[in-house]
């Protein structure tokens, strides 16, 4: 086997979609993954993209890489569920509902399509939401997907253009060049790769692989739980992603573990329950208590939930980087890049991440300026 | 919040043996079942059992659960909480945390050891046809015809020729039943020959070699169609034949039902001899999870009096884990235990389980 | 913005090599709640899934009520007999709480911790 130009190291969707735009350059790609592809952050979340959590420059790459979605879904061969599904927000209490309107006028500034609701139109649009509501907000622009058949239909399509897929293959270590400037190749479980490029989209453990070639990536795991209900009709919600207030608090990092309710349905027409965050190390366990709170304040909402089942409840880890902004950079390593520290907006993130990563390496116009998100931003605290 | 020292899932004949022992010894137990009356498999077995006079010999299961309900009732030490679903186990430091549904309420009952006796799960066929109304388990007939008294229909192909697709067709035919044949994919019949003869002397045809090809039905099962099949279980041509029958009765074997020791984290390892992937464990029974111990067809599928056997042995070292048994006095009790289920793997069927569990020993030691 | 919806729900999952594939009792159902038939496990197989899990993700195999129980052991099978792997190698997907399906009133009415020390 000839050696790939780059390898992309994580099969999660950061990954995935390197590996697309690099492979419609032309470039030969290896996709070396420790487990199967879409097995960690990527499976284990609910396939919202999220056009509005600030600052600024997250709205502009949630856009910019919504739209790149649009294209995805005609050029790629199997439906991977893309839809325009819209979201809303719920204003418990009346002071929430003064935080939400704060948030909307920063929102509009960004480029964010949204609109306040009265508590009388919110239940207008959603008849099964609880009466005891301040009112809510609307975010047209919204959308969803199937992660799952999102990075199956990414990894086909890589194939078709020449790439490997290494999976159950784990990186052990990063061989450079003698000066420690450059890449040689990448060391796993099932032999050497011989690459000049090296993509860390590793996700949760980004920072593992940054410390092979001595560069501070300070991404932690911070844990989701989620719960997937059996399948139900279409009407239990109208919108297919409302998410109550308390959620973008529950983003803060001053909070060990938070809970928010975040009601979504697939196509399939099961509800999707989250969301909680926590930072406990790499145990992927479901939290019992955390995952009876998200259920309790999903119910609080939405009264007649209490009735449907849940088949399932797992755990994933969110990629968090201390200022939670993505990292899509180069590096002080000539050929070693960073496409990590997406939280919970990998997804969302995905295919523009890809396209800048691939824009970085062929040395192209980039569609949007990376300097806010380089990994040099945390090179002092080496 | 709910705090014991020994929890136990599945009120079956390991679980309950488990309990009576630790309880005996001093140990605080709670013992969880989703059923609405403990036994688990026993109140199903209205036949007598095999073995020596210590393993109950020519005493009915149904009996023996009866005894064992009994024993455990003296027990001040036991609470019994059935109707109650374990959906999860989870580690909290030293101990584990049990999630328990009983009366509609979320209970989280902490324990510093837990006992996972949660039995077996029977495994399906696939043919075309095979989701049709009257293809069912052979445990789902014997809850009916044993238990409920009820015919699942008139006539009945058997799919397995094991001690479970022979007792049942027995008992089926004890109802009222046709049973047309018997069918086995194997050269030779699975089960014990006093078992097979009792059917065969009723005129029941047991056709080795064959299998079910497919059923068809408009909603519900009308007909079964055989085949023959050679060594490599390929179907030999031309050797089709077809009965009409309304039930297609699957006794292709049990596997161990191991969801919740999955979710512990505790290694598994494949033993065929005994129905699959079983949890490695030690002498003690304990799994590759401190504090996380099994016993019964989930440590490997064998039967009742078994289970029984390795229930008590559980008890026991649990009871001397805590500190309730002295060293010496728990050896005595093991090693007592450990002989007889020994003497229960004689004989043309038990040696391979015997072998399989050493080995299974042996590998607790590696990991 | 709104074709998007209506493509989505016209486009059909298509598989490579979809029309080379031919196998007795294509259409026979394997997994009972998501009505997954043998021809969609063959082909995830025969696109890369070499597990119980990426053939889940693949075709919904499992994802049920029943979580797979009574079809795992099928799709092991069929796993084992098209990849070469031995049958007691293909370990069965990932088990997750909870293992019975449980009312979502059920699963919340969780006392919350005030004395840990009961």
């Amino acid at each position: 086997m000839t050696n790939p130009d780059v390898v992309v190291i994580g099969g999660g969707i950061i990954g995935c979609c390197c590996a697309y735009y690099l492979a419609k350059q032309r470039l030969k790609v290896a996709i070396v993954e420790k487990g199967s592809i879409c097995s960690e952050a990527s499976k284990s979340c609910q396939g919202h993209l999220f056009l509005w959590e600030l600052p600024a420059i997250n709205i502009k790459l949630a856009k910019a890489s919504k739209k790149l979605y649009e294209q995805l879904y005609n050029e790629l061969d199997i439906d991977f569920e893309l839809r325009n599904t819209g979201s809303m927000s719920i204003a418990e209490k009346p002071q929430d509902l003064e935080t939400l309107q704060q948030t909307l006028n920063e929102l509009r500034q960004a480029g964010v399509e949204c609109q306040m609701l009265s508590a009388k139109e919110f239940i207008k649009t959603e008849p099964n939401v609880t009466r005891d509501i301040s009112g809510g907000a609307s975010f047209p622009e919204d959308g969803q997907l199937n992660p799952l058949l999102t990075t199956i239909a990414l990894t086909q399509a890589v194939k078709k253009l020449g790439a490997d897929i290494r999976h159950f293959t784990e990186v052990t270590g990063i061989e450079l060049s003698a000066d420690k400037s450059s890449i040689v190749a990448v060391e796993t479980t099932k032999g050497k790769i011989g690459t000049k490029y090296v993509i860390n989209a590793a996700g949760a453990w980004s920072g593992q692989i940054g410390r092979m070639v001595g560069i501070n990536i300070p991404v932690v795991p911070r844990r989701g739980n989620l719960i997937v209900t059996e399948q139900v009709p279409d009407n239990i919600i109208n919108c297919q992603i409302i998410i109550a207030s308390g959620y973008l608090d529950s983003l803060k990092r001053e909070n060990k573990t938070a809970v928010a309710a975040n009601v979504q349905q697939t196509r399939e027409g099961n509800l999707l329950l989250g969301s909680s965050r926590e930072f406990a190390g790499f145990d992927k366990n479901v939290n019992p208590e955390v995952i009876s709170l998200i259920v309790k304040r999903c119910i609080r909402f939405f009264p007649v939930l209490a009735d449907l089942h849940t088949i399932r409840s797992w755990a994933g880890l969110r990629p968090y980087s201390p200022d939670m902004l993505p990292i899509i950079s180069s590096s002080p390593i000539e050929g070693f890049y960073v496409a990590s520290g997406h939280e919970g907006v990998g997804i969302t993130m995905g295919p523009i991440t890809g396209k800048l990563i691939t824009q970085l390496i062929t040395k192209q116009q980039l569609d949007l300026p990376v300097d806010q998100l380089s990994v040099e931003r945390f090179a002092e605290k080496q | 919040m709910r705090k014991t020292e020994f929890a136990i899932v599945g009120a079956g004949p390991a679980g309950l043996s488990a309990a009576i022992e630790a309880a005996r010894a001093g140990v605080k137990v709670v013992l969880a079942d989703e059923n609405q009356r403990p036994g688990g498999q026993l109140f199903k077995q209205i036949h007598k059992f095999f073995g020596s006079e210590a393993h109950h010999a020519g005493v009915r299961g149904i009996d023996i659960g009866t005894m064992l309900l009994q024993q455990v009732s003296q027990q001040k030490n036991v609470e019994i909480m059935l109707d109650s679903v374990v959906w999860g186990i989870f580690r909290a430091n030293t101990s584990h945390t049990l999630g328990v549904i009983h009366n509609s309420k979320n209970i989280h009952l902490k324990a510093r050891k837990v006992l996972l006796a949660t039995g077996a799960t029977e495994n399906v066929l696939a043919f075309p046809g095979w989701t049709l109304a009257g293809v069912m388990g052979a445990g789902a007939i014997q809850t009916l015809v044993n238990v409920h008294r009820v015919l699942p229909g008139k006539r009945v192909l058997m799919v397995g020729s094991g001690n479970v697709g022979l007792i049942v067709s027995y008992q089926l035919l004890q109802a009222g039943a046709e049973v047309v044949a018997i069918v086995e994919a194997l050269p030779k019949i699975g089960g014990y020959a006093v078992h097979a003869g009792k059917v065969a002397r009723t005129g029941v045809p047991i056709l080795t070699s064959t299998t079910v090809k497919e059923v068809h039905g408009k909603d519900k099962v009308e007909k079964a169609v055989l085949v023959q099949i050679d060594k490599n279980w390929q179907p030999l041509t031309g050797t089709e034949r077809e009965l009409e029958v309304d039930v297609v009765c699957l006794a292709c074997g049990l596997s161990p039902l191991a969801e919740l020791a999955w979710i512990t984290g505790c290694k598994f390892t494949d033993v065929p001899e005994l129905g699959g992937h079983v949890p490695i464990h030690n002498e003690n029974m304990e799994t590759t999870v401190p504090g996380i111990y099994v016993a019964g067809d989930l440590a490997g599928i064998e039967e009742a009096s078994t289970a029984i056997e390795e229930g008590r042995l559980v008890g026991i070292a649990v009871a001397e884990a805590l500190g309730y048994l002295a060293a010496g006095e728990a050896k005595d009790k093991k090693t007592e235990i450990s002989s007889r289920a020994e003497q229960l793997r004689e004989g043309p069927f038990g040696i391979a389980r015997k072998q399989a569990k050493e080995q299974l020993i042996c590998r607790s030691l590696s990991e | 913005m709104k074709n998007l919806k209506k493509i989505s729900k016209q486009k059909q999952r298509t598989y490579e090599g979809e029309s080379d594939l031919n196998i007795e009792n294509a259409d026979m159902i394997i997994c009972r709640c998501q009505e997954v038939t043998l021809k969609d496990i063959v082909q995830a197989i025969a696109e890369d899934a070499t597990t119980v899990n990426e053939i889940k993700r693949r075709t919904r195999a499992g994802m049920g009520l029943c979580q797979g129980r009574s079809c795992s052991r099928l799709v092991r099978k069929i796993l084992a007999e098209h990849t070469g792997q031995k049958f007691a190698k293909v370990i069965p997907g990932t088990f997750r709480p909870p293992v019975r399906p449980i009312a979502l009133s059920t699963l919340a009415s969780l006392e919350e911790d005030t004395d840990d020390k009961s």
